[in-house]
């Protein structure tokens, strides 16, 4: 009854109700969408940045990552790691640090050697490469640039052999472009045979890249692995320290967002209600004259409040889904008009689109409740010191 | 004035919502000054550290330089250096990006050699400061690469390198200082060198790829236009924003979080403006109908209440405003020490755009901006009036006087 009451308290004052009904939507909808486009481009760039040289996890001989040297290698994949129920696929590379040389320059590159098939399972690597095909050598858009080279000239790696430099000519099969123009100006990809034949080395991989299931939880799957001796895994949180705080820390960052959008609305509400209190105080004493008890009053008001509160975010919700339902299938490319911006040594696409993150609406709903219960809470306490005589002598304003 | 005074009372005759609503006007003044001007002296800060590590407020390049990066494309300074010297430029900087590989024993890695004049330059980059070379072959390089080369101060390392002839050179060069920078690239991939020494052992006579001028206040564009005019055609000037156009970006990107939660407030202002003045008009419509029954027109009526939107803003405004004013001043002398938050990140700090963000921020006076968001907070308000306004315009006199 007090439910329906309340129901039709709401109703009284339809414009002003409407009003702080579309307030609160719109507090709703502003801090989903903002939520989900930060989420989006967070969550891209880690997966953009993982999903092509980095991997979820590595495994290498032990020492190996301090200084790249190339004779640590490793000949297969431990088995405890390769039967680990959370390893999806895994890829063997090698590495090697070489001097190009082109028609019109030279550059320094990391090359990896890949085994096409088995990079497919774990990495998007392959798909980067945007002109030619893969091969021996495919070269970053910078590198190719810098070295004034396409698909189908030749590049001579210059290392350093027993009789002092030594070069071997490649051919450019491919160009590739990862969406990081820093890593495109070194990087390069090449069969393993080749690759080794740059390092020194006969056989053996320098390592392998896990894709995992989890990715967000490699950290915790670390800890309770039992890497074989002389063996080291490196989990996409380590090499990315910063960027894993940021999203250790993430909902941090959404209750400040909530906190910067929500006390404007809140204060609209507050406002709205306070000022319905004081037109119905008068009432208010009647209704504690013939018998009714505080309490209920008090919980009236409370009704009111996350009444109006509840059916807002109830049209709330759906509308912000849409909205973002539609900027994740049709997410507005920016990269015309601002470049991409590195971030603690991520990728940020200027890319507007959304994430489709659950967690956002249950996050602005309940924060939102909160913040309304509780200013909902500060104006029906007034119940409690209501004057009921002096109320009903008193000209209602 | 008549109608002055009498919207100013009616705005107070009910204080707790007058109050309520002014502090939400006045709250969302005082944020958008604040932050607008917080964000614009870390801006200047990130630009002035850019600026100084990189293009300088103007830099010159040959125009294929961006589109190849290709060391071919170096150009003699000497010519310029006269060009340079005009009371405008407070110091100019020559610099070489060479790529190359360094080498110590058999352990490789790809480098960038970037070649400048460090006593000249420890003056302003960052990087440099405190870092004096031993001799001409000292170089300085990131922590990381050094830790890769496992080599200390003091030791030798060889960068194999092309010479201006194309022909590949051993340069060795003394290990004089180690860089602690959270940037990556200059971390794992960076040594710097006297161009001096790089030159003469390479054969760039006075060449460079870039020439990095610092003014002393003059606006970059406009300098950048004056110099063009005398630069031979395969020379050009750009502006830090032409040259360091991630930096633009990254400052476009974070900037707009900023527009997007200033205008949900505009809305939500205008929201409970019109409430609030939709509620002080309901309460008075009999007194409406009693002013129209001694003669007021509607488009008076009208106008007071236009008035009492327009008075509430200004008076929430200048409250805001005041308040934002001050907490600038002290924001724009202390700052807001991020060093705990920024550790508790990184513990190298925190990049952003290629720069090393600093630790505290400290907000700048930018009177455009602060003027432009209370003013359009004002106007907002006087806005949001419109409605209740138009409203009491339209109710008629026997229904009001029923009321």
């Amino acid at each position: 009854m007090l439910l329906l009451l309340a129901w039709r308290n709401l109703r009284r004052n339809r414009r002003r109700t409407l009003l702080s009904a579309l307030a609160i939507l719109l507090g709703v909808l502003f801090l989903i969408l903002t939520l989900e486009m930060y989420d989006y481009l967070l969550v891209r760039s880690v997966e953009e940045s993982l999903g092509t040289v980095r991997g979820h996890a590595r495994v290498v001989r032990r020492g190996y990552l301090k200084d790249y040297s190339p004779t640590l290698t490793l000949d297969s994949l431990p088995v405890s790691i390769r039967k680990d129920p959370e390893v999806v696929s895994y890829a063997p590379r090698v590495r090697a640090f070489v001097l190009l040389s082109g028609k019109e320059g030279d550059g320094g590159a990391q090359v990896l050697g890949i085994d096409p098939e088995a990079e497919r399972r774990v990495s998007s690597l392959l798909s980067t490469v945007k002109e030619g095909e893969f091969g021996t050598v495919a070269l970053g858009r910078g590198l190719a640039n810098l070295l004034g080279v396409g698909v189908g000239d030749t590049v001579r790696v210059v290392k350093m052999g027993g009789l002092g430099w030594e070069m071997e000519a490649f051919p450019v099969k491919g160009i590739l472009e990862t969406g990081n123009p820093g890593q495109d100006a070194y990087l390069a990809l090449g069969e393993i045979e080749d690759v080794r034949r740059m390092t020194g080395i006969r056989e053996g991989y320098h390592e392998y890249v896990l894709r995992l299931k989890h990715p967000f939880l490699a950290l915790k799957w670390k800890e309770s692995l039992k890497v074989p001796k002389g063996y080291e895994v490196v989990v996409w949180q380590e090499d990315m320290r910063g960027i894993w705080e940021i999203v250790r820390l993430w909902w941090v960052f959404k209750v400040i967002m909530a906190a910067f959008f929500y006390p404007a609305v809140l204060l609209i509400v507050f406002n709205t209600f306070a000022m319905a209190y004081y037109e119905r105080k008068r009432e208010f004493a009647a209704l504690l004259a013939i018998g009714i008890g505080r309490w209920r009053l008090f919980r009236m008001l409370i009704y009111e409040v996350m009444l109006l509160t509840f059916v807002s975010i109830a049209l709330s919700v759906p509308l912000s889904l849409l909205v973002a339902y539609l900027l994740n299938r049709h997410p507005i490319d920016l990269s015309s008009v601002i470049t991409n911006v590195r971030w603690e040594g991520l990728y940020i696409s200027p890319v507007v689109s959304a994430a489709l993150n659950p967690g956002n609406y249950v996050l602005s709903s309940v924060l939102m409740l909160l913040g309304a219960f509780a200013f909902g809470i500060a104006i029906a306490v007034g119940v409690f010191r209501l004057d009921v005589s002096r109320t009903l002598r008193e000209r209602v304003i | 004035m008549m109608w002055l005074k009498l919207a100013w009372r009616n705005v107070w005759r009910n204080r707790l919502r007058t109050g309520i609503q002014s502090l939400l006007i006045g709250g969302t003044v005082y944020v958008g000054v604040v932050f607008h001007n917080l964000a614009l002296g870390n801006y200047r800060s990130m630009i002035r550290q850019a600026t100084r590590m990189g293009s300088g407020d103007v830099a010159i390049y040959d125009t294929l330089w961006f589109s190849t990066r290709r060391p071919s494309r170096f150009y003699s300074v000497g010519p310029l250096r006269k060009l340079l010297h005009t009371p405008e430029v407070r110091a100019f900087y020559e610099r070489l990006y060479l790529p190359a590989f360094a080498y110590v024993g058999l352990m490789g890695f790809p480098v960038n050699l970037v070649a400048l004049d460090m006593r000249k330059e420890a003056a302003d980059h960052p990087l440099l400061k405190g870092h004096r070379p031993s001799g001409e072959d000292g170089a300085i390089l990131g922590r990381g690469l050094a830790e890769r080369l496992h080599v200390r101060k003091g030791d030798r390392i060889t960068l194999t390198v092309r010479d201006a002839k194309g022909e590949l050179k051993a340069l060795p060069f003394t290990v004089d200082g180690i860089l602690d920078v959270p940037i990556r690239e200059v971390d794992c991939c960076s040594i710097f060198g006297n161009i001096g020494y790089v030159r003469r052992s390479l054969g760039y006579g006075d060449g460079a790829h870039e020439v990095a001028i610092m003014l002393k206040g003059e606006s970059p564009e406009r300098f950048a236009r004056k110099i063009n005019r005398r630069l031979p055609p395969n020379l050009k000037a750009y502006t830090w924003k032409e040259a360091m156009k991630e930096l633009v970006s990254a400052i476009a990107m974070d900037y707009s979080g900023l527009v997007l939660m200033m205008l949900f407030l505009y809305v939500v202002v205008s929201i409970g403006t019109a409430n609030v003045l939709f509620m002080s008009v309901m309460d008075r419509t009999r007194e409406f109908g009693v002013m129209r029954t001694m003669g007021m027109k509607p488009r008076h009526i009208s106008l007071m209440v236009a008035l009492e939107g327009l008075l509430l803003g200004t008076f929430a405004t200048a409250v805001g405003l005041s308040l934002a004013l001050l907490t600038n001043l002290y924001l724009s002398t202390r700052g807001i020490d991020l060093k705990a938050i920024y550790s508790l990140l990184s513990q190298e700090g925190m990049t952003y755009g290629g720069v090393v963000l600093e630790p505290v921020i400290r907000s700048t006076w930018e009177w455009k901006g602060t003027l432009g968001y209370s003013l359009f907070v004002v106007l907002l308000s006087l806005f949001a009036s419109y409605f209740p306004a138009r409203y009491v315009s339209g109710i008629p006199v026997g229904e009001a006087l029923r009321k």
